[in-house]
């Protein structure tokens, strides 16, 4: 069990988290807020890349700063940019990464072999890097991340600059291997973690929003959000969250504590609560 | 009182147990050991720079085409300077060459610890640059129609080599920047092909004082390495910055 303790980061004058704590058992949680909230700076923190300013971060109890390598031997990290070396081949590049990982080489032979059947590149195994797509960088970046079989799975924005159908299949591996492990998974791509993250973590002005279920988070908007032909204007206390094509032309969707006239109540979707909670003004 | 006279304490045999126990945790081996790590593992990704390196090493041979009189006359000069080329240039490439990469984030949250790396790769472009350095100083010497003794262009090549190794390293340990060693030898051989004064107190300099530079800059590196493989997680770049 992970657990973060009243931090705290600042950087200089400005801080980026304030008095955040959360605990973390196995399950997806999503990461789930605008660029700048916070996200990576947790991230970083969560992997050891940089201290936090004050409060603690535990594993089973245990400040992972001091269990240093025992803590780093039980995570994967995928981060925001993952950096790798075109030259070389997935194969390649993983038995360098299970070397730093100080796997042994039999081992590290078996772990790579079912890793890339797992992420669908063993026919691109002896492939050069350099001829991937996003999509494939980002499944060899997964087997990386899963090489030294990690308790804790750490992915930071791992669906930026996907096409749609890698971000499905990506989705799709995400969920395969949560069964026993504990994921964490950053974005602002709120389609991304609706499927399969079983608590959405929201930071709003460098707090702890909420850390809840999906569909808690939507409920908290239940009855407040309506559907009324495009084109009407919006009154002071409405908030347009969004605009869709309905069955008869277009329509726009408000978030108000009234319905408004000729609205139609919407139940509300973890899109609406995003955009409901990251108006501009919210409190 | 009466109380604290009758405080159940182990038997002998629970006591020993418990002993035995904090010594296996304490003694188990958890922290990776460097010594497992393939050469391949050093070179991985950066074999392109530890080429260009070489070749800016073997660039000083060049120097063998100049007349023998005029090399005489810059051969110390010469040795002192060209001798760390090598590892300048393996230590800027590769640590370029890495921040480029953006390789750097998840190596730092591997188990073995970035420093342990780097300070591996540094010794081996230590050793890199001495098989360089001998043979090169050789032919000059020989072009130079041994213009000074053999001992002498080593010990003068070698104290360069060393001072240059033990600055870098320090400078990784006291997080003072991989440019500061670069622009202090840029600075020594500005000064000493500008200032003729200066450059002409180097043949002045007596070989033993040259072995003593040697000496005491090996003994640095040697000082710096062993703290790092150490312990890898004081000072330098560690993992993890506050």
């Amino acid at each position: 069990m992970l657990s973060v303790e009243h931090v705290t980061k600042k950087y200089g004058g400005f801080t980026a988290l304030e008095d955040v704590s959360l605990t973390f058992t196995p399950g997806v949680y999503g990461l789930l807020a605008p660029n700048g909230a916070g996200k990576t700076t947790l991230i970083k923190m969560l992997t050891t890349l940089i201290f936090p300013t004050s409060g603690q971060i535990l594993w089973n109890g245990e400040d992972i700063h001091a269990l240093d390598e025992t803590y780093r031997g039980l995570l994967g990290y995928l981060p925001q940019e993952f950096g790798y070396y075109p030259g070389y081949t997935p194969r390649q590049f993983l038995r360098y990464a299970s070397a730093l990982q100080c796997i042994p080489r039999r081992e590290a032979e078996e772990r790579i072999d079912r890793l890339l059947r797992l992420v669908g590149l063993e026919d691109a195994a002896n492939k050069k890097m350099r001829q991937f797509s996003g999509g494939m960088l980002q499944r060899v970046g997964i087997a990386q991340a899963m090489l030294n079989e990690p308790e804790l799975l750490i992915l930071d924005e791992p669906t930026a600059g996907l096409d749609p159908r890698e971000r499905v299949r990506f989705r799709n591996l995400i969920h395969s291997l949560a069964s026993d492990r504990t994921v964490i998974l950053s974005t602002h791509i709120v389609s991304d973690i609706e499927t399969i993250a079983g608590q959405i973590v929201m930071f709003r002005d460098h707090r702890l929003y909420c850390c809840d279920s999906p569909s808690a988070v939507c409920a908290r908007f239940q009855g407040k959000v309506f559907e009324v032909p495009a084109g009407t204007a919006v009154q002071p206390g409405q908030f347009l969250l969004s605009e869709r094509q309905g069955e008869h032309g277009a329509v726009v969707r408000l978030l108000c504590d009234a319905p408004p006239e000729g609205g139609v109540p919407v139940t509300p979707g973890l899109e609406d609560a995003f955009l409901a909670i990251y108006r501009e003004g919210a409190e | 009182m009466a109380d604290q006279d009758h405080i159940p304490m182990p038997s002998k045999a629970e006591r020993d147990a418990s002993i035995q126990a904090v010594l296996d945790q304490g003694l188990s081996p958890t922290r990776p050991s460097w010594r497992n790590i393939p050469l391949s593992v050093l070179v991985f990704g950066v074999e392109d720079c530890l080429f260009l390196a070489s070749l800016l090493g073997l660039l000083p041979a060049a120097a063998a085409f100049i007349p023998a009189e005029s090399l005489a006359d810059l051969l110390a000069k010469l040795l002192f300077l060209s001798s760390p080329l090598l590892y300048i240039a393996a230590c800027a490439l590769t640590s370029w060459k890495e921040s480029l990469s953006g390789t750097l984030d998840w190596k730092r949250t591997c188990r073995l610890p970035l420093q342990t790396l780097t300070a591996l790769r540094m010794l081996l472009f230590g050793g890199a640059s001495l098989l360089v350095c001998v043979p090169v100083n050789l032919l000059l010497w020989q072009a130079s129609g041994h213009a000074i003794p053999l001992s002498r262009a080593l010990a003068i090549s070698f104290s360069s080599l060393f001072l240059h190794a033990a600055l870098s390293l320090s400078c990784r340990r006291l997080r003072w920047g991989m440019a500061v060693p670069a622009a202090a030898w840029t600075l020594v051989g500005i000064a000493l092909l500008a200032f003729e004064p200066l450059g002409g107190l180097l043949p002045e300099v007596p070989t033993a004082v040259f072995c003593l530079m040697a000496g005491a800059g090996l003994s640095c590196c040697l000082t710096q390495e062993r703290a790092m493989l150490r312990a890898p997680h004081k000072g330098g770049p560690i993992y993890a910055f506050r």
